[in-house]
């Protein structure tokens, strides 16, 4: 399990994490979403042990993660800038990972040299991105890892390769328990794969949860009302409800709320609306409007 | 659980000697070069000409000045390719990943490079040996001395070029801290120095650094040689000296600053732990260590370059203690702030610093104000500051004045004398302002009429501390000698005091420890002498001329008699006019022990085997000297004055 607590990390001044804590419980797979500069990448950092925390703790399976390479072993990570050596070409990586890691697979090398299709004694810094990366998951996932970090994993694959690596992930997770934590900004890409969701913004995580409960929790409902409607703040207020984001067309107003589905659907009853649906919201959606009110909506400029 | 502590890991260690084995390749080609197949092509040619000890002794020299030069300028490239990742955030963030510890990547980043330079100097060695061998020349005891003159230097440059990459996260600053740090004592000593001598009046200007061991490449410079061992043996008609031996002189030193290098490599452990991944990129990337770049590079830029800008601008017809306070104080600041900003723009990697690092750079001007202003009003008492005479253990003295021809040097040590020197010392630093204006407004220096000279003194305390003043114009007048405070009169009384003018009659003028008291001298034994004369007619034209030769005796009792006339102070002199002399000379052989330093091994350069150095004298003998004139007659020698 990873366990990140009161995470604080400062670069000259700037303070990239406020205070962040995270868990991902063992097994899952973990989108952690938010906008640019939101602290993703610091935290990932933190988690491969490449940033020492200023304050708070790093901690997998409950050992701290800062220089502890017992720990580290159980951990592969495929950076948004993965690192290989300028002359080498897989093979020579596969050497040099293979020494770190003890239960380095070359079985399951071989093996995955039918799905990736690499050649492997092609210098690594003469492949496209895309076969960079590729490259970098085939390293990762022989190094056996019991977890897996992934910071823009399939960013540059082409979408059958993205498939391709998100079942790679998805089996070793099913067979091998492998716990993951990715951060994307393809939030249709993580709905699909993830069970657990943070969302960060300003180095804080505003909200972690399991992606059906964040579903469960958020609420898109269409409305009709007889007459005027009413204000938006009458609708949340008596029963503790949240307004998230709120758009009318015509009479059919959009509203989205934090909350029980049933508990919503009962307050606005109270009103006798002529029609209301409840219509199910993407990650994306909840992304979205999870941030606006983290003032960081998306705003309506006129060039 | 911690995972336990390893300091190697053999897969970085065999990926270091694979990704820079080019590096390692000519270097080694380089180092077989310059040893073994210089020695090969050399003997081939000249070893029927050259005995054993002379083919060892050039060896041994060839790897100690080679290798030592090899190891200062080789051992950064090493260190910034063993530790090249920590110049590139993605290579940082790679290897940081990876599962080892801060310690393991060090050492076995540290062991790559090192055991690269040292595994091709070991190849090198031995195949120079099997060379020397070939020839019939073998000496495991220079093998070893070869080995130990190329790992010395090396385990401390590379050390040391280790320590600079941990400091830096860019690859093109590590050999600039490298070469500036390997020198960098001794150029800020020199600079404070030459600065102090803008400001201070009585400043030595003596730029001989004294804080040389901080700076290694240049002590090491100092100190590394090769020596040879000579065993005598008699042949009869005299002695015959041969090599029996070479010794790489300097090598107490290279133990030293070897020792120094595994320190800087724990050191540079320490502050590897401390240094942050995200730092990669960073000028300095050690966050305590760049107030310290900055500061560092503000005070050398007000140093160097404000002395540079000060002499274009104001300085280049001042002397020391004679300068233009504003002008100097200008161009500090104007320096300092330059070297402010520019260190500024450095670590935050932007040029737009100057709004946000305004109050440092008033600090740093106000600071270097302060400065100088201390300088300027003396506020450390440096100027007028003279040893009291019983605090003074002894005292070297050199003064010249150029219109009557005196010059005199000489190390003294007795009570009266010091106090004699510390009033005439006194009186030439409470003439301050008047000597800087003389100098100042006279177009011609040194004022006919007057005494124009220098004056240097270098007090040692009891306390072991070393004053030293100089005053490089010095002018005194003859119509203040009525004066008993003035420079003249105090500077006459002590140049006639009675050991001051034993010194000038028969002190003996040597070049390694300048006028010595010739009763100080160990077993002084005279061995001959003579006395000549060219005896001139009323018309000043040829007459005819003399000489004669004195036995040892005679030798010593004319000495004797001359020491007699000046401790009874009938030797007195002026500083204006020249002495009255003999129209004739006297000359004086004697042998004598130098025992200047016998406990650092000196020699005196023209000792013979038994140490004994030959010399002569020739004191000037004047009408006042009674004594001496009537030695000389008892000697039926009768000098004829002018």
């Amino acid at each position: 399990m990873i366990e990140v607590r009161d995470l604080v990390k400062s670069f000259d001044g700037f303070h990239a994490l406020a205070g962040a804590s995270v868990t991902v419980p063992k097994g899952a797979i973990y989108g952690l979403v938010g906008p640019n500069g939101a602290g993703k990448t610091t935290l990932l950092r933190h988690l491969t042990g490449v940033y020492r925390q200023d304050a708070g703790t790093v901690r997998i399976d409950g050992q701290d993660v800062w220089e502890n390479a017992a720990v580290k072993m159980r951990v592969a990570s495929i950076p948004d800038d993965w690192y290989y050596f300028m002359q080498s070409n897989l093979r020579d990586m596969m050497a040099f990972y293979r020494g770190f890691y003890p239960q380095f697979d070359v079985a399951r090398y071989e093996r995955l040299k039918a799905v990736f299709g690499l050649d492997e004694t092609q210098a690594i810094r003469r492949m496209s991105k895309g076969m960079q990366k590729q490259a970098a998951f085939w390293l990762a996932m022989c190094c056996m890892p019991d977890c897996l970090i992934l910071d823009e994993p399939v960013d540059g694959l082409d979408p059958v390769m993205r498939r391709q690596v998100w079942g790679l992930i998805m089996q070793d997770v099913s067979e091998r328990g492998t716990t993951v934590m990715v951060s994307s900004h393809n939030l249709r890409e993580l709905e699909d794969v993830c069970d657990h969701v943070g969302i960060m913004n300003k180095g804080t995580v505003l909200l972690e949860r399991s992606l059906s409960e964040l579903q469960d929790n958020t609420v898109k409902i269409q409305i009709v009302f007889e007459g005027e409607a009413p204000k938006v703040e009458e609708l949340a207020v008596p029963t503790q409800l949240r307004v998230l984001h709120e758009s009318v067309v015509g009479r059919v107003h959009t509203i989205i709320f934090r909350g029980a589905q049933s508990a919503v659907e009962a307050r606005l009853a109270t009103y006798k609306p002529i029609f209301m649906e409840a219509v199910p919201l993407t990650l994306e959606e909840i992304f979205i409007y999870e941030l606006g009110g983290a003032d960081y909506a998306v705003k309506d400029i006129v060039l | 659980m911690q995972s336990k502590t390893s300091y190697f890991n053999r897969t970085v260690f065999i990926n270091d000697c694979k990704r820079y084995w080019p590096l390692t390749a000519g270097y080694g080609l380089f180092l077989l070069l310059l040893l073994p197949l210089e020695r090969l092509t050399t003997l081939n040619h000249t070893s029927e000409y050259l005995s054993a000890w002379n083919i060892c002794y050039k060896t041994l020299e060839i790897a100690a000045h080679g290798g030592y030069w090899i190891a200062f300028f080789t051992s950064i490239l090493f260190a910034m390719a063993s530790f090249s990742y920590l110049t590139n955030p993605r290579a940082t963030n790679g290897l940081h990943a990876l599962p080892a510890r801060r310690e393991t990547l060090y050492f076995t980043h540290y062991l790559s490079g090192l055991c690269g330079q040292l595994s091709v100097q070991v190849l090198a060695v031995l195949l120079t040996t099997a060379v020397l061998t070939s020839r019939g020349v073998f000496d495991a005891h220079l093998t070893g001395l070869m080995l130990l003159a190329m790992i010395l230097p090396t385990l401390f440059f590379y050390s040391f070029g280790v320590f600079c990459m941990i400091f830096t996260g860019q690859m093109l600053a590590a050999p600039v801290f490298y070469f500036v740090l390997n020198i960098l004592v001794v150029g800020v000593e020199l600079l404070v120095r030459t600065f102090a001598g803008n400001f201070l009046y009585g400043w030595s200007g003596d730029t001989t650094p004294v804080l040389i061991e901080f700076s290694p490449v240049v002590k090491l410079l100092s100190e590394i040689g090769v020596g040879k061992d000579y065993a005598y043996s008699s042949n009869g008609a005299g002695y015959a000296q041969r090599i029996s031996g070479v010794t790489l002189m300097g090598i107490g030193w290279l133990w030293f600053y070897a020792a120094v290098g595994l320190v800087l490599a724990a050191l540079g452990l320490l502050v590897y732990r401390t240094r942050h991944s995200e730092a990669t990129g960073n000028i300095v990337a050690v966050n305590w260590a760049r107030p310290v770049f900055k500061y560092g590079v503000t005070f050398c830029a007000a140093l160097a370059l404000g002395q540079l800008l000060y002499y274009l601008f104001f300085g280049q017809y001042r002397y020391n203690g004679d300068y233009s306070l504003a002008g100097t104080l200008l161009c500090m600041a104007a320096a300092g702030l330059i070297g402010y900003f520019a260190a500024e723009m450095l670590l935050k990697k932007s040029l737009r610093v100057f709004r946000s690092g305004w109050k440092g750079a008033a600090g740093v001007t106000a600071a270097l104000v302060l400065l100088g202003c201390c300088m300027t009003f003396d506020l450390t008492g440096y100027e007028g500051y003279v040893p009291d005479a019983g605090q003074i253990q002894s005292a070297r003295v050199d003064f010249a004045f150029h219109n009557s021809g005196v010059s005199f040097h000489a190390e003294l040590s007795d009570a009266e004398t010091m106090r004699l020197l510390t009033e005439a010392h006194r009186a030439l630093a409470l003439d301050k302002a008047r000597q800087q204006r003389v100098h100042r407004e006279t177009d011609e220096w040194p004022i006919p009429g007057t005494g124009g000279g220098w004056f240097d003194v270098s007090y040692t305390l009891k306390s072991g501390r070393i004053v030293t003043r100089s005053y490089s114009h010095i002018t005194i007048y003859a119509e203040e000698l009525g004066d008993p405070a003035s420079g003249a009169a105090t500077l006459t009384a002590f140049y006639n005091a009675p050991i001051v003018a034993l010194q000038r009659s028969v002190g003996w003028d040597d070049w390694a420890s300048r006028v010595t008291d010739p009763r100080t001298l160990t077993d002084l034994r005279f061995t001959g002498g003579y006395v000549d004369q060219e005896v001139r007619d009323a018309d000043g034209n040829y007459d005819h001329s003399w000489e004669l030769d004195l036995s040892p005796a005679e030798a010593k009792a004319v000495f004797d008699a001359i020491s007699r006339d000046a401790l009874a102070g009938r030797v007195d002199a002026s500083l204006f006019d020249n002495p009255q002399s003999m129209a004739g000379s006297i000359t004086l052989f004697a042998s004598y022990i130098d025992t200047k330093d016998p406990s650092s091994g000196y020699i005196h350069p023209d000792a013979d085997e038994d140490g004994r150095v030959t010399a002569n004298f020739c004191p000037v003998v004047t009408t006042r000297m009674i004594d001496t004139i009537t030695t000389l007659c008892s000697l039926g020698i009768v000098p004829e004055f002018n």
